[in-house]
């Protein structure tokens, strides 16, 4: 697995953690300091500028694009050969490769993850 | 949809041994994932923790996330006798600890919905002071099913 397709997923699911309190019903838990305040603005920025610090800009860029297209699926599993995203069938050749290097879904661009 | 349908006595730890966030929630993670993903929720883990600690307060803290390792919700459970400071809301050290998993799109959004149906049966475990009760998983999650029923 690279540390290129770990520092997306990682970036992914962090994006993730900050949909999810935006939501009304996750302020309504009461969770410390995550009130949508200009601080926890600033806070959370600068927590994803730490991991997108560590990622390619043209693969951010990427990454940003796929984010905006999907609504928040941009890391996917294979499964069986299977994209998680599209659900197409890849390459075996591409699906193999996904263990070793950063590769994308040739139907909709999204990063490959393997799971072991 | 209830919690007791989601806990399992191999998912819950009455004795958690860290003494520091970081090693309790490697504990309560080794309960849903093992192998090379087990360090990869950790991480998505650490990373919530950085906006603003999960304690909730009075001895509970509810670490959470969503992870494209995770196939469907999970639930753990863990308890520390001596505590571990979490940074919680009141400052005190965190005693019981839920942890939630869910994957990255989840049906029904049933992730938000656990996360705010373990707040309710933590408030009300913490009101009746019955933290420390059960003595073993079973126990917990016997008092855990008398909690949802008495909320519900």
């Amino acid at each position: 697995m690279t540390s290129k397709i770990e520092t997306l997923r990682l970036l992914e699911e962090f994006d993730h953690i900050l949909r999810d309190i935006e939501t009304e019903d996750y302020q309504a838990l009461g969770f410390k300091d995550t009130k949508p305040s200009s601080e926890f603005i600033k806070l959370a920025e600068k927590e994803r500028a730490k991991l997108t610090r560590k990622v390619d800009p043209r693969l951010l860029s990427q990454y940003e694009r796929i984010m905006k297209r999907y609504g928040g699926r941009v890391v996917v599993q294979v499964i069986r050969e299977f994209c998680g995203g599209c659900y197409i069938k890849l390459p075996s050749e591409l699906a193999s490769r996904c263990r070793t290097e950063l590769v994308s879904c040739p139907n909709c661009g999204r990063f490959l993850y393997y799971v072991k | 949809m209830n919690l007791t349908s989601l806990l399992k006595p191999e998912r819950i730890n009455l004795d958690l041994k860290g003494r520091k966030k970081a090693d309790v929630l490697k504990e309560m993670v080794a309960m849903v994932k093992t192998g090379p993903g087990a360090e990869s929720l950790l991480q998505t883990l650490l990373k919530r923790e950085e906006l603003g600690s999960t304690g909730i307060g009075k001895g509970v803290a509810i670490p959470h996330g969503r992870s494209l390792l995770i196939d469907k919700l999970e639930l753990a459970v863990g308890r520390s006798t001596k505590g571990v400071e979490f940074d919680a809301i009141d400052k005190k050290p965190a005693h019981l600890f839920f942890l939630i998993m869910a994957p990255p799109q989840d049906r029904g959004n049933q992730y938000l919905i656990t996360l705010g149906r373990v707040a309710m049966v933590c408030q009300e475990l913490t009101k009746k002071k019955q933290l420390f009760d059960p003595k073993t998983a079973e126990e917990f999650i016997g008092l855990v099913q008398t909690l949802e029923d008495a909320i519900r």
